[in-house]
Order: C-alpha cells, then sequence, then structure tokens
C-alpha cells in the first residue's frame, strides 16, 4: 500500500471526488479538471487516462509576412504575435498542439512522416511536463488527493512526467488508500482498436494483470476501479461501428454501434464487486450502469468543444458510494 | 521518453497538397460519414409519404392553395432546421440535440422544458401514426383489393376496421412491434428499420408512375369503377358549402406547413459528427442534399396529382369525407393512397402500395421511439428521473423500462385518439404545433449563442459572420420567423384546430410538466445531497 503526497485533511462525513477522462490533450480541460477542487468542492481529483493529444496544427509563417493556418476548415491570418498567441490558446484548448514553421520547413514537414512522428514525441512530452508544473502550482496550497495515469492512446514513457510532479500521483503505480477509505485500483491499457495505439493489450493479458493488483487490495468490495477500458456489452461502451476507412457506418436506419469495452474488465466488476468502476475510452458512451452491486460510470468526452464531463460520486463514511453526478464542465 | 527511443506519431494518409495538421494513430479519429450514408440517413426521417396525405388536407384546409408552389416554399421553410441544427452540430457535435443546445447556451432550466416539450409530443406522436394504419392503411388496402378483386368480404372489412375497437387494436399491434423492435439489440432494431424503410419508398415511387401514365379521364373512369361519380363529388361538395376558389397566395403560403410537417425533419445526422469537424462539409452539405433529393419527389407528385386527379376533386372528397356527408360515396376515408389505388387493376400492386403505406408509418415510428428512448437516458443520468429509467436489459442492451413507459403513454393517448379526439385534423395540427415549442427554444439558443457563450463560440468552427453579425445569430432569426410562421399559421386555421378541448389540454399538461420538471428535479435531488445546478455549468478553467 503506498502512501499518497497531500496535505491533510479530515474528509468528513462524505468525501466528494472528482473523475474525468480522455482530454486528448486540452488544455482547456486539463485548467478546467484542476479548477473542479474549488468549483466542485471536491476532495479527491481522479483522471482517468488518454490525457494526450491526437493532432498537430501547423502555423506557418513569420513576423514580416504574418502567420496562416487551417483550423476546423476555417483559413486562419495573424498579423502579429498578439494574434498568433491567441490562436495558439485556442488550438491548445480544444485539443491539438501548435508548431510554428517556415513555409519550408511545413513543405519537409509534409514529406517526412518520421519527423512529423518526432515531432509529436517532442510536444506531448513539453506539453504534459508544463501541464504537471500548473497542477503542482495550484494543488500545492490545497488540500485534495489527487491521482492521473495514461490511458491506451498515450505513449508508455509518459508515465515519467506525472511521476515528476509533486502533487500528483501516477494512479498505476500502486494500490492507493483513500483517506475515506475505499482502495483505489487503476488500469489504463485497452483492449485492441482499430487504430493499434500504444498501450492494448488481448483480454486475457487485461484479465490477468486485473487479477494481479485486486490481489494487492484488502477488501476489493470497497474498493475504487479507475480502469480506463468500460466494461463490455453495457450502455459506457457503445461506440459507432466503423468501415474500413475509419468511417461510422450509417445507413437509412440510423448510425450503427459496437461493444468497444472489455469483457475481462466486465467480469472484473462481476467478480469483485468493487463499490466503484471509472471509465473513459468511449467518449460517445457517457453514462452510468449498475453491474451486480457496482456503479460503473462513463462520463464520455467532448474535449474538442473545450467541454469537460466528468462525474462527481460521494463516498460515505462506511466507504459506500452515496451519491453521484454527471457534469458538463 | 519512449520506448526504445521509436517515435510514435503515425500518421495521416499523405497527399500532394499541404496538410492542414498532422495526426497520429488514436482512439476515436473518425472520419465523417460519406455523403450517401448522410442523404440515406436524412431522408430516411423525412417521411416523404406523408406529404402525399398532404395532398387530400391541403385542398380541403385551404381550397385555393397551388400545389406545387406550396411544396416549393415548403421546401424553402425546411432550410431553416436544416441549417439550424446543423450548425449548432459543428459547434457541438458530441452533445447533439434541443437538450444540451438551449441548455448549454441559455439554462438547462430551458433546456430540460423544451426537451421535455418535444419528447412529450413525440411519445403522442406514435400513437397518432399508429392510429393512421388501420383508418387509412389497412382500410384502403381492402377496400381497394376488394374492389379489384370483387370481393364483397374485404370490402366490408374495409369499413370493419375503421370501428373503434378494430381501430384500437391494430393500432395497438402497431405499437407493440415498434415497441418489441426496439428492444432488440440495436443492430437488429436498425436492420429492420432498414429493410421497412426500403419498402415504404416504394408507395410514392410507384404513385409517381402510375400518375405519369394515366390521365384524368383514367381517373374519372377509375372512380366510376369504385361507385363514384367524379363531377358529382363535386357538385356535391360546392352544395354542402366546400368552396374551392381560384389560385390564392395566402392559401399556398399557409398551406406549405403541412408539407413542411413532413420535410422539415432532414436533420438527423445532427447527431453522427466526426471527431475532426468541418462545418462545410459534414454539418450542411449532406443535409442540404437530403433536402433537395426530398423535395423532389414530393414536387413531383404533386405536380401530377393536381393533373390526373385534379386539386377541387381531392378537396371535394375530403371534404365530403370529413364532414359526415351521405354524399361521399367510398367505404374509406378520403386519402391520396386511396386514389391511387383506384388506378390500379391488380390486387398485387394495391397490395404493395398498401403494406409500403404501411410500412411508411411503421418506419417513422421506430427512430421517433428511438429519440424518445434517448431522451429518457439522458434526463435520467443527468438525475432527472430516477435511474431505474436508464437500466438495459443485460441480453439486448435496451432500455426495457424506458421503453415500457413510452408504450404504456402511446396506448394511453391512442384510446384517447380512437374515443376522444374530435378529429383526425384537429389532432394532426396540435401534433404540428406542439414540437415548434421546442425548435423555437433552439432558435432562440442559436441567436444568443455568441453573446451568452462568447469563449465557446469564438473558439467553435461556426464562428463567421456577415458584417457584424454572427451567421449562427442570422440563421436563429430565420429559423425563428419560420417556426413562428408554421405555429401561427397552424393556429389561425379554422379547419385545423389546434385549440380543441383535447388539444388545449395537451397543450397546457405538457407545458406546464415542462416548466415544473427542472425545478422539482432540483428540489429532490438538492434533499439527497445533489445539487444540479453543477450538471452543465461550465467549469472557468482559469
Amino acid at each position: 500500500m503506498k502512501m499518497i503526497r497531500t496535505r491533510t485533511r479530515t474528509g468528513g462525513p462524505g468525501t466528494r471526488l472528482f473523475f474525468a477522462s480522455d482530454i486528448h490533450g486540452s488544455e482547456r480541460c486539463f485548467r478546467k479538471w484542476l479548477n473542479a477542487i474549488r468549483h466542485y468542492r471536491v476532495d479527491v481529483l481522479v483522471l482517468g487516462g488518454d490525457i494526450t493529444g491526437k493532432a498537430i496544427v501547423p502555423i506557418v509563417g513569420e513576423e514580416r509576412a504574418g502567420w496562416s493556418t487551417v483550423f476546423q476548415g476555417q483559413e486562419i491570418w495573424c498579423r502579429d504575435e498578439d494574434e498568433v498567441g491567441k490562436l495558439r490558446q485556442r488550438i491548445r484548448g480544444l485539443g491539438y498542439y501548435d508548431v510554428i514553421l517556415s513555409a519550408d520547413e511545413k513543405l519537409a514537414l509534409d514529406g517526412d512522416p518520421g519527423e512529423q512522428a518526432r515531432m509529436f514525441d517532442r510536444v506531448i512530452e513539453e506539453t504534459l511536463r508544463r501541464w504537471m508544473a500548473m497542477a503542482d502550482e495550484r494543488l500545492h496550497e490545497l488540500n485534495v488527493e489527487c491521482f492521473a495515469m495514461l490511458g491506451n492512446d498515450d505513449f508508455p514513457g509518459l508515465e515519467e512526467c506525472i511521476r515528476d510532479a509533486r502533487w500528483v500521483c501516477y494512479a498505476e503505480d500502486a494500490v492507493y488508500r483513500l483517506r475515506c477509505g475505499p482502495e483505489l485500483v487503476s488500469f489504463g491499457y485497452s483492449t485492441p482498436t482499430p487504430w493499434a495505439t500504444p498501450r492494448e493489450l488481448p483480454e486475457n493479458d487485461i484479465a490477468v494483470r486485473l487479477d494481479t493488483l485486486v490481489s494487492q487490495v484488502s477488501h476489493p468490495t470497497r474498493a475504487i476501479f479507475n480502469v480506463h477500458c468500460p466494461p463490455k456489452h453495457t450502455h459506457l461502451d457503445q461506440a459507432p461501428r466503423l468501415d474500413a476507412n475509419f468511417k461510422p457506418v450509417v445507413d437509412a436506419a440510423g448510425a450503427h454501434t459496437t461493444s468497444a469495452g472489455s469483457a475481462a474488465v466486465r467480469a472484473a466488476i462481476e467478480r469483485y464487486e468493487p463499490i466503484l468502476g471509472l471509465h473513459g475510452h468511449v467518449h460517445e458512451s457517457p453514462g452510468v450502469q449498475k453491474l451486480g452491486s457496482s456503479l460503473c460510470i462513463n462520463p464520455g468526452s467532448d474535449y474538442t468543444e473545450g467541454v469537460l464531463r466528468g462525474a462527481i460520486v460521494t463516498i460515505g463514511s462506511g466507504g459506500e458510494v452515496r451519491n453521484w453526478q454527471l457534469t458538463l464542465g | 521518453m519512449s520506448e526504445a527511443n521509436v517515435p510514435h506519431g503515425s500518421l495521416a494518409p499523405q497527399s500532394d497538397t499541404a496538410q492542414p495538421f498532422y495526426t497520429r494513430k488514436a482512439t476515436g479519429l473518425t472520419r465523417e460519414i460519406s455523403l450517401g450514408s448522410n442523404i440515406a440517413l436524412n431522408i430516411s426521417n423525412m417521411g416523404i409519404a406523408f406529404a402525399a396525405l398532404a395532398l387530400t388536407t391541403i385542398p380541403f384546409a385551404y381550397p385555393g392553395a397551388n400545389f406545387l408552389l406550396s411544396a416549393l416554399i415548403a421546401t424553402v421553410l425546411s432550410v431553416a432546421p436544416v441549417l439550424l441544427f446543423g450548425l449548432f452540430t459543428a459547434a457541438m457535435p458530441r452533445s447533439g440535440g434541443d437538450y444540451l443546445f438551449v441548455g448549454r447556451t441559455i439554462h438547462p432550466w430551458l433546456g430540460l422544458a423544451t426537451n421535455f416539450n418535444i419528447t412529450a409530443w413525440y411519445l403522442l406522436v406514435m400513437p397518432f401514426l399508429a392510429f393512421l394504419l388501420p383508418v387509412f392503411g389497412v382500410s384502403t388496402a381492402f377496400a381497394t383489393i376488394g374492389a379489384a378483386s370483387n370481393s364483397s368480404t374485404l370490402t366490408r372489412w374495409s369499413t370493419t376496421v375503421t370501428e373503434h375497437n378494430w381501430t384500437f387494436g391494430i393500432a395497438v399491434a402497431a405499437l407493440v412491434f415498434v415497441t418489441l423492435a426496439a428492444s432488440l439489440k440495436l443492430q437488429y432494431t436498425l436492420f429492420i428499420a432498414k429493410i421497412i424503410f426500403a419498402v415504404s419508398v416504394l408507395c410514392v415511387g410507384i404513385a409517381i408512375i402510375l400518375l405519369i401514365i394515366h390521365d384524368r379521364t383514367d381517373f374519372k373512369h377509375a372512380v366510376t369503377g369504385y361507385g363514384g361519380n367524379y363531377d358529382q363529388i363535386l357538385a356535391d361538395a360546392h352544395k354542402g358549402g366546400y368552396h374551392s376558389s381560384g389560385s390564392s397566395f395566402g392559401d399556398t403560403f399557409l398551406s406549405s406547413i403541412l408539407i413542411y410537417a413532413a420535410l422539415g425533419y432532414g436533420y438527423i445526422t445532427a447527431y453522427t459528427a466526426g471527431e475532426l469537424r468541418s462545418v462545410k462539409r459534414q454539418a450542411l452539405r449532406g443535409k442540404a442534399l437530403s433536402l433537395a433529393i426530398a423535395a423532389i419527389p414530393v414536387i413531383i407528385l404533386f405536380g401530377l396529382a393536381s393533373r390526373t386527379m385534379g386539386r377541387d376533386f381531392l378537396g371535394s372528397a375530403t371534404y365530403l369525407s370529413n364532414t359526415g356527408s351521405t354524399d361521399y360515396p367510398f367505404a374509406v376515408p378520403s386519402n391520396f393512397f386511396f386514389y391511387v389505388d383506384m388506378l390500379v387493376h391488380s390486387t398485387v400492386l394495391v397490395a404493395i402500395i398498401g403494406i409500403s403505406f404501411a410500412a411508411a408509418i411503421l418506419v417513422t415510428m421506430i427512430p421517433t421511439f428511438l429519440v424518445a428512448t434517448r431522451d429518457m437516458f439522458a434526463w435520467s443520468f443527468d438525475r432527472m428521473l430516477p435511474t431505474k429509467v436508464s437500466e438495459v436489459n443485460d441480453r439486448t442492451h435496451s432500455p426495457l423500462v424506458a421503453n415500457a413507459i413510452i408504450l404504456g403513454v402511446g396506448v394511453a393517448y391512442l384510446a384517447f385518439l380512437v374515443w376522444g379526439a374530435a378529429t383526425f385534423f384537429e389532432v394532426q395540427a396540435t401534433l404540428i404545433f406542439g414540437p415548434l415549442i421546442t425548435f423555437i427554444g433552439v432558435a432562440i439558443a442559436a441567436i444568443v449563442l455568441p453573446f451568452t457563450r462568447r469563449e465557446f463560440y469564438r473558439d467553435s468552427p461556426i464562428n463567421f459572420a456577415i458584417g457584424p453579425v454572427p451567421v449562427i445569430s442570422l440563421v436563429g432569426l430565420y429559423a425563428l420567423g419560420v417556426f413562428l410562421f408554421v405555429l401561427i399559421a397552424v393556429s389561425k386555421s379554422e379547419v385545423l384546430g389546434v385549440f380543441t378541448h383535447g388539444g388545449v389540454i395537451a397543450i397546457v399538461v405538457i407545458s406546464v410538466i415542462s416548466v415544473l420538471f427542472y425545478p422539482i428535479a432540483y428540489m429532490v435531488n438538492r434533499a439527497r445531497g445533489v445539487d444540479l445546478g453543477l450538471a452543465m455549468k461550465e467549469l472557468p478553467p482559469e
């Protein structure tokens, strides 16, 4: 059992936990997640994976000629650095990374997939370190337990950025006991996806790893499972069915869906019956569902709008889930 | 930082042109749905066959209406919801729907009120559609097949099925069928809906072909074959008080609302946007094309019906039928597909038209059912309703409790329609009126979005303006104008009685519950320690 770096404060009769997931590089969502402490008056903060973004928007130009980019289908021109600053803030707010390039650099980068990949590595790490510095700055004077972990879309190795933070715990490192009683079991991998993302595992491996994790828990029925991938065949894992070109399958009858969750996660929840399952991964399927006596929540994700979807859960003094609500912050 | 220093970015397809951005392999990077899928889905939600029903309603309610012009005006009016929902969806692709459009732009209270309002009306639309099945679908099919095959039994049945008990029984069967279809796994529900949709378009296609190959003389003969007299019907109706004046622009303009009621729902792909947004492509092009494609057969149908059947005949026959005149010579109520059937001499073809029209009714009920369920889910997740409502069946993953509620409300309203409603037209008009209240809420939200959610609007892909005025506000104003026009037009009509006793009760009850729903849910949740005020309140990032 690992201790958590926080300042002491009693949880009181009801401890409020705020969970969000899949912010995918949206700086506005990350800032909102940090602000949830004050705004929602919560005691525990959990970020359930898929922290990093999916796309880089190049801003092309130089001081003399001005800068331009195409963002969300719109061509945008900036005349001065002040406007570029505002544009960068907008790009970052909605889950994209920005880089400033000259026209020649842009041309070279377009034809160099290797350099594009290296650029991803660089901007993702820089951004995550900046975010963790921001978290340390905001959290040090507050009295909260704060956890974050990688999801399937985050490159292995980025854990170090979170581990280096003073006031944020890397959730997958251990089973943590919250001050209000329940133990937090965290696991950020998903089942294989059509995109072959960095942290995927077959169902069997997920089952083994979850069993190993739960074996470290003293009372699994009083635990909280912070597991990125939602349980299979629930209302929390309904994703659009895609064709070979990643286009959603839609016909005259409507949009087709498929279960994108994990059977192993479901089996673990049904076997160990934790009080709470916190999930993400499937953005389109926000909801709450009971599996046996376990309350499972996927708040979904609207990071592309800069909106932080989350869940506030109140844990009672007996370690039970007293209440919950979904939020669109 | 990475394992073995292997770079992780895996890239978007390279092209000859400059890339606007670079992507890596990541979950959820779906592309936009294809144009074909976009059009198919939108058109399936429009109910082209229902526009054909207006061919008898319009000349009865608006005797001076010009069919072609009315259809064209309806198409122009239908652009309003397409633009409104298209732009809103580009701004809020994942959220979708009036609930969050209004709730996030103005206030959750108003969002819930508008959403409850339209869901309640959808719950009433379903039994109304089921009610049409025996009255127009089955009855018409029996009458025409009976006449074509000289079967007095079928002809008798055509009257029998319009009796209260039979009407109720057949309509309940339709509601149960739709409930069962919606209770299956979603993929099976969608498969059934797709098959029914394919069948449903046949009646419109066959009608167009028949109206092309037959002229007025053929139709007059056909009417005679069914025991009527074309000219006598006109004379009896005029003698009885029906006045079909010449062409009246006022009637033409007002009548367009009845076609709009069928064409104005072509924005369902608002709920299928991808993560990489492009307002021009995803949100608007597919919906605009869908509207154009759906409007063409409707306009053709109206032109051909006017030529072959005659506007005066359709109005006169409907007048006699609706006023219960003994001069009405046919066994079934006046409706367009009955007159189309008269032109057919094949029992099989008549049966196909009958089945196809029944399919047109059912195919509209299925998505309506699913939307109502989805709304109840959203309320339950937001703690507005008990969580029991959103419980799903383990095997089918369908919300059986929500489905049962919808079926229960549907059967209750059906009983009112069968035994209590004044006339078909009064109910129809109220069902057009009710949902407009929600659409007006969405239009107002569009007007104020750039001002109430400045930062959100600035960062959205719809932040373009004409001069100083944001386009979304202009679209909201246009849509508000259209919705108010339809609202006033349907209210003012003496024939389409929105404010009948039953209509007024429904409007008042639904409006009162809509307004009280949020504060009641707020108080209940506050008592158990949940602050609903936080549900849609934007978190400040700083």
